[in-house]
């Protein structure tokens, strides 16, 4: 064999192994970014962010909280006077309720100019 | 608003709460009944018509719970009003309630509360009764925690009382609704007698700690009748019918308001 051919044959070998090197790196790649999200989810604090209010959550809530919890389920969005209102029981209590519920991943809360309002996720 | 659930299957969930609504209906009261077994649903056996909307479309969040509502005959309801309320039996259904996402069970909790709100508070219902699938199921459980009064149908085989203590543990407890006992299909002596039932009642109210509302004995013929009659509209002298009728002024002084049952409507508390 003639040395051209055989800077060829070697080449080509090489760009064969180049592609399967490509490939491996993609596959490589692929894993790396399931592990990234198998790792991201057993981090999250337990039942902190994907589930918001749903019966088996009520269920787990301490009595005080369920009722606030209920109240805004059926509200949807509401500030903390209008929970008490439909509750009965006084803001302030209400708001550190709905607090609470934030702090453990139940429900989220916006600002709205002065105001903070709490919404069901 | 009245959820009537259980731990197992085979309880008589069903016959009871179609029978119990048309019995409130006759009474002359505006009563809506719901099917929300939505994994066996069964009231559309009782009930024999296909309704424009199932309550599937209203938890699905395509149209209002008034929509899904079939307004039943006179002659089934007498001088009341009784509103159905149908799930779709197809298996089509069934297999999409398996594999609704737990995002969708927080929107159904919500559509929930504001359909009961709609239903006593708009439509002036004076019953609302939710016949629920048995053990642990979101939409069950939803209806648990929405409902004002939960009544708990179980019968005397171990498996059920076994598996009711966990149920009252572990769900009723930490509700905290009123709540309380309907024993069906009774057999044996505290069927009938007195002095047994009260045994009956001893045992069952230390050991769940909810009162017994109401032993209903085992009628064959209402048994095998299989859900296709409604006995209080059929059979008003039926030893069943007046069984129920007891029941039902049982559960109404659970809801703290005066019977709505052989009466007139009166101003009163709606549940």
């Amino acid at each position: 064999m003639g040395e051209s051919q055989t800077e060829s044959a070697f080449g080509s070998q090489l760009l064969r192994e180049l592609q399967k090197l490509n490939t491996n790196v993609e596959r490589l790649a692929d894993m790396a970014d399931v592990l990234a999200r198998y790792l991201a989810k057993s981090e999250e604090k337990p039942g902190s962010t994907s589930v918001g209010l749903d019966a088996d959550i009520l269920i787990t809530l301490p009595p005080h909280l369920r009722k606030t919890a209920m109240t805004l389920a059926k509200l949807g969005e509401a500030t903390a006077l209008q929970v008490s209102s439909e509750t009965g029981r006084v803001r302030a209590a209400e708001s550190e309720r709905l607090n609470q519920l934030v702090e453990m991943g139940r429900i989220r809360k916006r600002r709205v100019g002065k105001t903070m309002v709490f919404a069901v996720k | 608003m009245i959820a009537l659930h259980s731990y197992k299957g085979g309880t008589g969930k069903t016959v009871i709460s179609s029978n119990l609504a048309v019995l409130y209906a006759r009474s002359a009261r505006k009563v809506v009944l719901l099917d929300y077994d939505f994994r066996a649903p069964s009231l559309h056996v009782a009930f024999k018509f296909k309704p424009k909307h199932w309550l599937n479309d209203f938890i699905d969040g395509n149209c209002s719970i008034e929509e899904c509502l079939t307004r039943t005959s006179s002659a089934l309801a007498g001088p009341g009003e009784l509103l159905v309320g149908l799930a779709d039996p197809s298996a089509e259904a069934m297999r999409k309630i398996m594999t609704r996402e737990r995002k969708d069970e927080t929107i159904s909790l919500q559509s929930n509360l504001r359909a009961k709100e709609r239903l006593l508070e708009s439509l002036h219902a004076d019953r609302v009764i939710l016949d629920t699938s048995p053990g642990l199921q979101f939409s069950s459980v939803n209806a648990l925690a929405v409902a004002d009064v939960n009544v708990l149908v179980m019968k005397m085989d171990q498996f059920d009382l076994e598996g009711t203590k966990e149920l009252v543990r572990g769900v009723y407890d930490a509700l905290g609704r009123r709540s309380g006992i309907v024993v069906n299909r009774l057999v044996g002596e505290a069927a009938y007698s007195s002095e047994a039932r009260d045994r009956l009642r001893c045992r069952i109210e230390t050991d769940y700690r909810m009162p017994l509302l109401a032993v209903l004995p085992c009628f064959c013929d209402v048994q095998f009748d299989g859900g296709l009659s409604l006995y209080t509209a059929a059979k008003p002298d039926h030893m069943f019918t007046r069984a129920l009728t007891d029941t039902a002024k049982a559960i109404d002084s659970l809801c703290g308001s005066d019977t709505m049952v052989g009466k007139q409507s009166a101003t009163g508390t709606n549940n």
